[in-house]
């Protein structure tokens, strides 16, 4: 659809003189910021709301018992870490939108990073009784980007992975080199994403419309940063998943110095955090 | 004491409303979406409605449309939302005798507005506009 502004002057006489606009692109920009402030209203007032609240709770003493003040203190405390979580997620994915974004560029072992992040998300696994488990090549070409912002990327993937995915399930993160690129997969029997959700889950503030979901915190956003800075290494990202079966998520990033055996990829080795 | 159902998603906002309407000697429901609070509403009939307007399943207007047309509540409900298009949101709830509470709300305020509305005697609500015939149920996000 596309949209057109007219505006009419008269010249002389019986003569007139019609201006007619192509407004389409505005009208999408107008759009777009009309929805953004729409989920970012929605998304900051749930965590004050809250913060409010438990704020007031306390202070007026409507509650005596020790347990449930602290229960009060953490929830206060937990949704400042959500509200901040998602300035920055904003401020983040809006720079990455507009080009202000810069890389901090250098060469990144995805190996050791892998490790890392795996490492720090395994006290949200072993909370869920998750399996956890990385399986990395004997070797890994290193890839040319922001050691920082990839580190978001694996920890948003692999960090949903585990909240979406029930009591006692398992998480599999791999890693393989092919043709000139770096292969990472997050492999979940999470509850899986519906077809017609799996090109929208990487839009902004976009929930998949189940209970579930909606009880699972998050800002909508995690995804749009992986999409976005994956784009600015060069890469892709995409999903394949059956509802109640699971997901799995690629991650393609342009590899250097890619060793011949890498290549190959020779030898597998599995690793249980 | 009253019976009170409090539809909301988040879990936060359900326990903390929780605290004060049970501390003030009344009977919770909770209900962490609209199918779940219709349910409720049919099986224990409260005396009054509290609900989020966005939830999974079935949105709050929507639960409340159902509850208007199928007589399940006769008392003037509360409504909370977050959403920046509060002036809508207030003018459908107004139809359908709701009062509207913006997040973030004071839950003092908020107990406020509960003990009024079940002051009120169910009959002032005897105008609320119902509905035509019961549709899909209609999804929100968020």
């Amino acid at each position: 659809m596309r949209f057109w502004q007219a505006a009419g002057a008269g010249v002389s006489g019986s003569e007139h003189i019609l201006f007619v606009q192509d407004v389409t692109q505005s009208k999408e920009a107008e759009k777009a910021r009309d929805q953004f402030l729409y989920h970012v209203t929605h998304e900051l007032r749930t965590p004050l709301t809250n913060i409010r609240a438990y704020a007031e709770t306390l202070s007026q003493g409507v509650i005596d018992d020790e347990q449930t003040i602290r229960e009060c203190y953490n929830v206060i405390m937990g949704e400042t870490r959500r509200l901040n979580q998602l300035v920055e997620d904003i401020l983040n994915v809006s720079q990455m939108e507009v080009g202000s974004a810069r890389l901090d560029v250098g060469e990144v072992p995805m190996d050791d990073m892998l490790r890392k992040v795996v490492q720090d998300m395994q006290g949200n696994a072993d909370g869920k009784q998750i399996d956890l488990v990385l399986s990395l090549p004997a070797k890994l070409p290193k890839v040319r980007g922001d050691r920082d912002r990839l580190a978001v990327v694996l920890t948003n993937l692999i960090g949903n992975a585990i909240k979406y995915t029930p009591q006692a399930g398992r998480v599999d993160v791999s890693c393989s080199a092919e043709n000139e690129r770096v292969r990472i997969t997050v492999t979940d029997t999470g509850i899986g994403i519906a077809p017609e959700a799996q090109e929208k889950i990487f839009e902004k503030f976009y929930r998949v419309d189940d209970s579930r979901v909606a009880k699972i915190p998050g800002t909508g956003l995690g995804l749009a940063i992986v999409r976005e800075t994956v784009r600015m290494h060069g890469g892709a990202v995409f999903v394949a998943s059956t509802p109640g079966k699971g997901s799995t998520f690629t991650v393609l990033l342009p590899a250097i110095g890619l060793d011949e055996s890498a290549r190959r990829g020779a030898g597998t080795t599995g690793e249980r955090k | 004491m009253a019976r009170i159902l409090i539809a909301e998603d988040d879990r936060h906002i359900l326990r903390v409303l929780s605290l004060w309407i049970g501390r003030n000697g009344h009977e919770v429901l909770t209900a962490e979406d609209g199918l779940e609070a219709l349910e409720l509403l049919r099986k224990h009939r409260p005396d009054l409605l509290i609900t989020d307007v966005n939830m999974p399943g079935l949105g709050g207007i929507e639960l409340l449309e159902r509850a208007r047309q199928e007589s399940l509540t006769h008392r003037q409900a509360i409504v909370l939302t977050s959403r920046c298009d509060q002036s809508e949101i207030e003018a459908r709830a107004g139809r359908l005798c709701a009062v509207v509470h913006p997040k973030p709300f004071s839950p003092q305020h908020l107990m406020g507005t509960i003990e009024s509305a079940l002051r009120t005697s169910s009959g002032k609500c005897a105008t609320a506009e119902v509905p035509g015939p019961v549709g899909s149920a209609v999804s929100q996000d968020g």
